[in-house]
């Protein structure tokens, strides 16, 4: 009998170990007993809240949908989406997604997001908002927040320098008030101010100025286009930027906030999100910073977007048209986009809401006038730039060639057009 | 008759293995597997096509991975004998009898390899930082000229081996101390009398006492060193020019942001013939001198 009791006791918990162990994979589908629905979200730090912002909104409607809220980095989210989208279990129901990450999901994964097409009014967003979440004639995920870019600058300093803000209508212009700066500012720490920031490892200038010529790295039909004259011209422009000595180094996201800490630049082109981080990581500027438009490169004529998010339903879940009509919700509710601008940052791409009040008065932090109407005004000049799934790829390849470029001093053209060659026996 | 139980004498250690046997096998035996089986497929449109060798014959011909085999060979041949070495200095001096507070140098020397990875590579890149990093000032200090860490190929490669040095230095000197205090006092005291010096002890009895060690810890560091990615995705993210990307790393933005898994498995299965065909060398290369 004793042994019997113990044989039991081992085949237990050898079933229980291995029960465990094979759970330990899926992230748990719950259905409720009692025919409650339950919604689960997973999202990052300031694009949680906000979902859960709109949640509790909607529940005011709707007291049969709860939902369950699960805070993941991006990183955490892309490493669970590519192991488990291709069977949709273990994912959560609605997900955020940032914008250039999108299509490599929705090309490797094509019945991975549920089409959300007949929810959207496609007029009622941005263009190139919509743009960035349609592939292959299917609309991936619901658009988010959007990046359109401006210069934001300090006064001080460009009134130190009696530089106009207005005087700066080129990049050429940029690089003389730049020289006027650093030879008159000089920061707390008493070094030369420097007039932009750049990371010359990374595709960033290029892509602001390629971005104004209103193009891509790709075409249409997907092939990749960066030995281009636009192309060409594009980094020529960022390399004379970066040889005129204008621009402070930085490496990696860490060292670019610095930039406002240490206020060691006088001008960062960026994306309204930036608006977020200068409040954040300089508290002490505050009334010191305004924004104009880019500059612009000859024959460049569109605004620039960088960055931004978007909400995809994973199609595999339980509850479709209930995630659909939540997200519908979430993301064309004027108010709560207002909301989410004003308390996380997340500037919406839904042009409807731009109506509201918050956009409409803009913010004491960045002086008189109002900040926000620069990037609701470029926001609708951007182009429509066809998405591609190995964007990501090609923009480390962009960056090493930045390298060469800025750093090794190769020579643009040339750079170019191998760039072209290496990227077309890639994407094959 | 007595039907004899499930769980006998003969099967008792078999059941108290299975718990690991199966974790092992779940999570080690199956990956590599499907790794393997992975690298002759590449994900298309949802669905998994076959296409033979074809992720192998793109690896040969890309740049870029051979760029990170090189990196990775450069930090392999010029960091693992500077840490070795180093580490065996150390721990030989700190196991002098004159040495005084020798578990406070311990101690200190052995800490950085318990530090949070992320955190100890920020602090390099502050340190290492062209304008403002201590490096370069107590460089400049010294009447040479600061190094531009960050923003030049081969420098940025160096970045990267003084920061891994800094950090698994002081593990392996622990290892080589424990081989260093096992050997036999007779040993030393024998060589004293007979008139050996500091490097006569040294060369003739330390180092080929210890070979097995030093063999262990050069297999580990090897191996560690194979797979580096965590130092060059933080301080100088694969660059400039991919100067820095290592095999690791390539891996990693293959399978996890290009979604290239098919490709990803092909860099991993180069990746472990290389480091198990250079295990096998090292092993061989110290056998024969035996």
């Amino acid at each position: 009998m004793k042994k019997r009791m113990k044989k039991v006791m081992a085949l237990t918990m050898a079933a229980v170990m291995t029960a465990s162990l094979a759970l330990t994979g899926c992230g748990g589908k719950k259905k409720s007993a009692d025919g409650e629905k339950v919604i689960s979200v997973w999202a990052w730090d300031v694009a949680l809240m906000q979902l859960q912002d709109a949640a509790e909104k909607y529940q005011a409607d709707h007291p049969d949908v709860k939902f369950e809220f699960e805070e993941m980095g991006t990183d955490q989210i892309y490493k669970k989406l590519s192991t488990s989208l291709a069977t949709g279990n273990g994912i959560a129901d609605i997900i955020a997604i940032e914008g250039d990450v999108l299509p490599g999901y929705a090309d490797k994964f094509p019945e991975g997001f549920l089409d959300v097409s007949d929810v959207i009014n496609t007029d009622d967003f941005l263009a190139s908002k919509i743009s960035e979440v349609t592939y292959k004639d299917k609309i991936h995920a619901f658009p988010w927040d959007a990046g359109p870019v401006g210069l934001f600058y300090r006064t001080d300093y460009f009134e130190q320098a009696g530089v106009n803000p207005e005087d700066i209508q080129t990049w050429d212009d940029l690089i003389e008030a730049g020289k006027k700066i650093e030879a008159t500012c000089k920061t707390p720490n008493g070094d030369p101010v420097k007039m932009i920031p750049v990371d010359p490892k990374k595709s960033s200038l290029y892509s602001i100025i390629r971005g104004e010529f209103g193009i891509g790295v790709f075409d249409e039909e997907g092939k990749p286009q960066v030995d281009c004259e636009e192309s060409i011209a594009a980094m020529e422009m960022a390399d004379k930027i970066y040889d005129s000595g204008v621009v402070l180094n930085y490496n990696g996201w860490d060292e670019y906030e610095q930039t406002v800490v240490n206020e060691s630049v006088a001008c960062i082109p960026e994306a309204v999100w930036m608006i977020g981080t200068i409040k954040d990581k300089g508290p002490q500027t505050e009334g010191k910073w305004s924004v104009i438009d880019l500059p612009k490169v000859e024959g460049g004529e569109y605004s620039v977007s960088n960055g931004g998010s978007n909400v995809a339903i994973n199609a595999k879940t339980e509850l479709p048209d209930e995630c659909k009509d939540f997200l519908k919700f979430a993301m064309t509710d004027s108010e709560l986009q207002a909301s989410g601008f004003e308390k996380y940052g997340l500037y919406p791409s839904y042009i409807p809401s731009y109506e509201e009040e918050v956009f409409q008065k803009g913010d004491p932090f960045f002086g008189e006038g109002n900040v926000y109407e620069l990037f609701i005004e470029n926001g609708q000049k951007v182009a429509e730039i066809p998405i591609s799934p190995n964007a990501l790829e090609a923009s480390d390849s962009i960056g090493a060639a930045v390298s060469k470029i800025f750093l090794n001093g190769e020579d643009v053209e040339s750079t170019m057009k191998n760039l072209q060659k290496e990227l077309e026996s890639k994407f094959k | 008759m007595n039907k004899r139980p499930l769980i006998n004498r003969k099967t008792i250690p078999y059941v108290m293995i299975a718990p690991i046997v199966v974790i092992f096998a779940l999570f080690m035996i199956y990956p590599i597997l499907r790794s393997l089986y992975l690298s002759f497929f590449e994900l298309v449109s949802g669905s998994y096509e076959f296409v033979g060798f074809q992720n192998y014959a793109r690896l040969f011909k890309d740049e870029t991975f051979w760029k990170s085999l090189f990196n990775t060979c450069i930090f392999l041949i010029v960091q693992v004998p500077i840490m070795i070495g180093g580490a065996l200095l150390i721990a030989v001096a700190i196991e002098q009898k004159f040495i005084k507070g020798r578990a406070f140098f311990r101690t200190t020397i052995f800490l950085p390899s318990v530090t949070a990875l992320v955190a100890y590579a920020l602090v390099f890149k502050v340190l290492l930082n062209g304008d403002h990093g201590l490096i370069n000032f107590v460089i400049e200090m010294l009447g040479g000229k600061g190094v531009n860490w960050f923003y030049e190929e081969w420098p940025a490669r160096f970045a990267i081996i003084i920061s891994i040095t800094w950090r698994w230095l002081g593990y392996n000197m622990i290892i080589l101390m424990a081989g260093i205090q096992s050997i036999s006092n007779d040993l030393m005291e024998a060589a004293d009398i007979d008139g050996a010096t500091f490097w006569d002890k040294l060369f003739y009895i330390t180092i080929p006492m210890v070979k097995p060690i030093i063999l262990f810890c050069t297999i580990t560091s090897t191996i560690g060193t194979l797979q580096l990615f965590d130092e060059p995705y933080i301080l100088t993210a694969g660059g400039p020019n991919y100067a820095t990307i290592t095999m690791g790393q390539y891996l990693y933005d293959n399978g996890f942001r290009y979604l290239k898994f098919g490709y990803a498995s092909a860099i991993g299965y180069v990746m472990t013939v290389i480091i198990a065909l250079l295990s096998v060398f090292q092993f061989k290369a110290t056998k024969e001198e035996d």
